[in-house]
C-alpha cells in the first residue's frame, strides 16, 4: 500500500495531531491510544510547543503553526521520523525468536532526550549505517536548534553524554559517533532597558 | 495453541484483546496481554501489526474518509484499531506469536523485550512457539 508523503503509515497526519493538541478534535480519538507513532508524534509536538513558548514567548498555537523557519524545519523532519522505519535487532535467548525495536522508536527516544536539554530543540535526527545488522557501526546525526546565549560547546558535550547513556540503555546498537550540528540559533526576546 | 498435524494451508488465528479464543490451558489472549503488561518496564501492548498492514489496499483511506465524515466517537464505520493484540500464525510446523509493546524510559529495553519473549513462551508451553516482539515506543522521561 502506498502511503502519501505527509501521511503516517496509520493514515493520520502531523496536522491532525497538532489540531488535536490545539482543539481536542481528532477524527478517531481511540486511535491515539493504540498507535505508537501518533503517540510519539503527540509527545514531540507537546515538547515543541513548550519549547516554542519558552524560547519565543509566543502562544502555543502560534508555535505549533510553524510560522518560524526553524520550527518549520523541525515539523518537516517530524513528518519523516514518525514512522516505524527499519527494524533494529535485539539479541534473543531463543533461536526461534525475533526481537526488534523500530527505528522510529529510537529516533523518538533521541528526540525526547534532546528536548530535555535546556534551551535546545531537536531538528533532524538520523541513524546513519545499517541498523538492521547487529554490531554494525552506527552514527547518530542530530541537528539542533538552540536559544541564543546558551554555551554551545558545553551543551553539545552534555547532550552527547546523555544520548550515549540513553542509547546504551534502550538499544544494542554499536554507536560509533554522535554528531551534533547546531543548525539554528534562536534569537530569544530580550527585556527592553 | 493447538496446531493441526497436517493442515492443508497456513492458518492464521488472531486473538482479540478481550475475547477468549479456543486456546488450550493458560493460552487465553486476555491473560496473555495481562502477562505481557505484567513484565516490569512494559507500558503498552499495541495491536500486533500496524493498521496499514492489517487492511487491504484502499480500505485504509476509505475507513478514514468514513471516520472523518461521521465525526469523533461514532463507531458505526467499524474501528480499525480493534486489531488483535497478539497474533498467532500456525503453518503446521510451528506457531508464530507476534507482540508489539511500549517500554518505559527507566527500563532497559533489551532486557524487557527478552523478558516478554520468555513470558509468551511460558504462556504457550508446552507448545513450541516462535515469538516476535517489537518495541514500537519508548516512553519519554
Amino acid at each position: 500500500m502506498s502511503i502519501p508523503h505527509d501521511t503516517f503509515e496509520c493514515g493520520h497526519t502531523l496536522e491532525e495531531l497538532s489540531q488535536y493538541l490545539d482543539t481536542g478534535d481528532f477524527p478517531d480519538p481511540r486511535h491515539l491510544e493504540t498507535c505508537p507513532d501518533c503517540r510519539n508524534g503527540l509527545d514531540s509536538l507537546r515538547r515543541l510547543s513548550t519549547a516554542g513558548s519558552e524560547l519565543l514567548s509566543k502562544d502555543l498555537a502560534e508555535a505549533g503553526s510553524g510560522n518560524d523557519d526553524w520550527m518549520k524545519d523541525i515539523l518537516a523532519n517530524l513528518k519523516l521520523e514518525l514512522r516505524p522505519g527499519r527494524s533494529i535487532p535485539l539479541r534473543s535467548e531463543h533461536p526461534a525468536d525475533t526481537l526488534t525495536e523500530t527505528e522510529g522508536s529510537v529516533l523518538a527516544l533521541v528526540r525526547s532526550v534532546t528536548d530535555l536539554a535546556p534551551g535546545a530543540v531537536a531538528g533532524r535526527v538520523r541513524l546513519e549505517g545499517d541498523v538492521t545488522v547487529p554490531g554494525e557501526a552506527i552514527t547518530v546525526n542530530l541537528d539542533l536548534a538552540v536559544a541564543f546565549g546558551n554555551p554551545l560547546l558545553g551543551s553539545a558535550e552534555a547532550l552527547r553524554q546523555d544520548l550515549g547513556e540513553a542509547l546504551a540503555r534502550h538499544t544494542e546498537l554499536n554507536i560509533a559517533a554522535i554528531d551534533i550540528t547546531i543548525t539554528d540559533v534562536i534569537d530569544t526576546p530580550r527585556e527592553e532597558p | 495453541m493447538t496446531v493441526p498435524a497436517q493442515p492443508p494451508t497456513a492458518k492464521r488465528e488472531e486473538l482479540p484483546a478481550n475475547r477468549q479464543a479456543g486456546l488450550p490451558g493458560a493460552a487465553a489472549p486476555g491473560s496473555l496481554r495481562a502477562a505481557v503488561l505484567g513484565v516490569e518496564g512494559v507500558t503498552d501492548v499495541f495491536p500486533s501489526r500496524p493498521l496499514w498492514q492489517r487492511l487491504p489496499a484502499g480500505a485504509l483511506s476509505l475507513l478514514q474518509q468514513a471516520a472523518r465524515q461521521q465525526g469523533a466517537g461514532d463507531q458505526g464505520a467499524g474501528d480499525p484499531d480493534d486489531g488483535p493484540l497478539v497474533e498467532a500464525l500456525a503453518d503446521g510446523s510451528a506457531t508464530d506469536v507476534t507482540v508489539r509493546i511500549g517500554v518505559g524510559a527507566d527500563a532497559r529495553t533489551p532486557d524487557v523485550v527478552r523478558a516478554v519473549a520468555a513470558v509468551v513462551r511460558t504462556h504457550f508451553a508446552p507448545a513450541e512457539v516462535s515469538v516476535k516482539v517489537t518495541v514500537a515506543r519508548i516512553s519519554p522521561e
